[in-house]
């Protein structure tokens, strides 16, 4: 029987668009995600004030791993992209927040949730959470798009 | 022959350094910190000493005044008027494994007995702060008050690297609390006899 299907070329490897898209992603959020808690803490200080509290880390010793959280992020949208992108429709923005918001209420939601429920922590301090979270997924999706656009 | 014995005994006896001077240290003594981080300051107090202690000065023959006898601050007392400032205070200090903060006196530049108007003296003593002893001098503002008290309110900058402890820092280093902290003891001092 004759193949009828056009010849579409090797099939590209997930792995590789996963771990590029990882690490592109990755580090804009690393730059954007840092850049803008440095950036809060100068204009904005009085919000930072109820993180000098003995359940947040103080010796630096994870540190390491608060800065590779961008890096770790990424790379599970990047797994999240890769299954669902294809029921993200319009530009690149609009992809980038639907994928942000999917993930905002998937993700997100039911562990702020359990968050505050469990830790003295106040409602500011997870609704700003929630935020960065939503930002962060936003604008890996935005790079992911733009990413596949090429 | 026998009088110049006696006289010569009775210079040599006037010459002798007097007996310790105790004084009392009233339980309403307050100690305070004062520290920064890059985004607010903050001040912790322990409002009361709680409780009474007994230190002793002598008046050696050369100018300084030797002094012994502790404070024993309970780490737990501190309060910076905000409970998760606190905690994180009494964590840096390491408060369950060293509960107490000691100052113990060695020595003055003047004799207490001898402030009977407000002036300045320079103390030296060993702070005790979490397992780690240092010796310094502090500088004290003296203020005769009612009912035979002297008051003394010393100021001293000190480090946490100083007592080998590391300033608290989160969010990977974003927020930092400052090595500097500032101590100043208000102390209530009447001498017991």
């Amino acid at each position: 029987m004759e193949n009828t299907q056009p010849n579409q070329g090797p099939m590209p490897n997930p792995f590789t668009g996963i771990l590029k898209k990882g690490l592109i992603a990755g580090a804009a959020l690393f730059l954007a995600s840092f850049g803008s808690l440095y950036a809060a803490i100068h204009l904005k200080p009085d919000l930072f004030v109820d993180y000098i509290n003995p359940i947040f880390n103080s010796d630096g010793s994870r540190d390491v791993y608060f800065y590779l959280h961008p890096f770790v992020l990424s790379f599970a949208l990047a797994v999240l992209w890769n299954r669902f992108r294809r029921f993200l429709p319009g530009g690149i923005f609009v992809k980038g927040v639907e994928f942000g918001l999917m993930y905002a209420l998937v993700g997100l939601i039911p562990v702020m949730w359990i968050t505050y429920s469990a830790i003295d922590v106040d409602i500011v301090m997870v609704s700003t959470w929630m935020l960065y979270g939503f930002s962060q997924a936003t604008l890996c999706g935005i790079v992911f798009a733009l990413l596949d656009e090429w | 022959m026998f009088t110049g014995m006696w006289i010569s005994c009775l210079i040599w006896w006037m010459t002798l350094p007097a007996g310790p001077q105790y004084w009392v240290l009233a339980s309403h003594s307050i100690l305070w910190v004062d520290g920064k981080t890059n985004i607010n300051s903050f001040s912790c107090e322990v409002p009361e000493y709680g409780r009474t202690d007994t230190i002793w000065t002598m008046a050696g023959v050369g100018e300084k005044v030797k002094a012994g006898g502790e404070l024993s601050i309970q780490v737990a007392r501190f309060d910076c008027h905000h409970k998760i400032m606190t905690k994180d205070l009494q964590k840096t200090l390491k408060a369950k494994d060293y509960p107490l903060m000691k100052i113990r006196f060695v020595g003055f530049d003047k004799d207490l007995e001898k402030l009977t108007q407000a002036g300045h003296l320079q103390g030296e003593a060993e702070i005790e702060l979490a397992g780690v002893t240092r010796r310094m001098n502090i500088n004290f503002a003296v203020v005769p008050k009612a009912q035979g008290f002297l008051q003394l309110v010393g100021t001293k900058q000190i480090l946490f690297s100083d007592f080998q402890l590391k300033p608290p820092s989160k969010l990977g280093g974003a927020i930092k609390v400052k090595n500097e902290l500032l101590v100043e003891f208000t102390l209530f001092f009447k001498p017991l006899n």
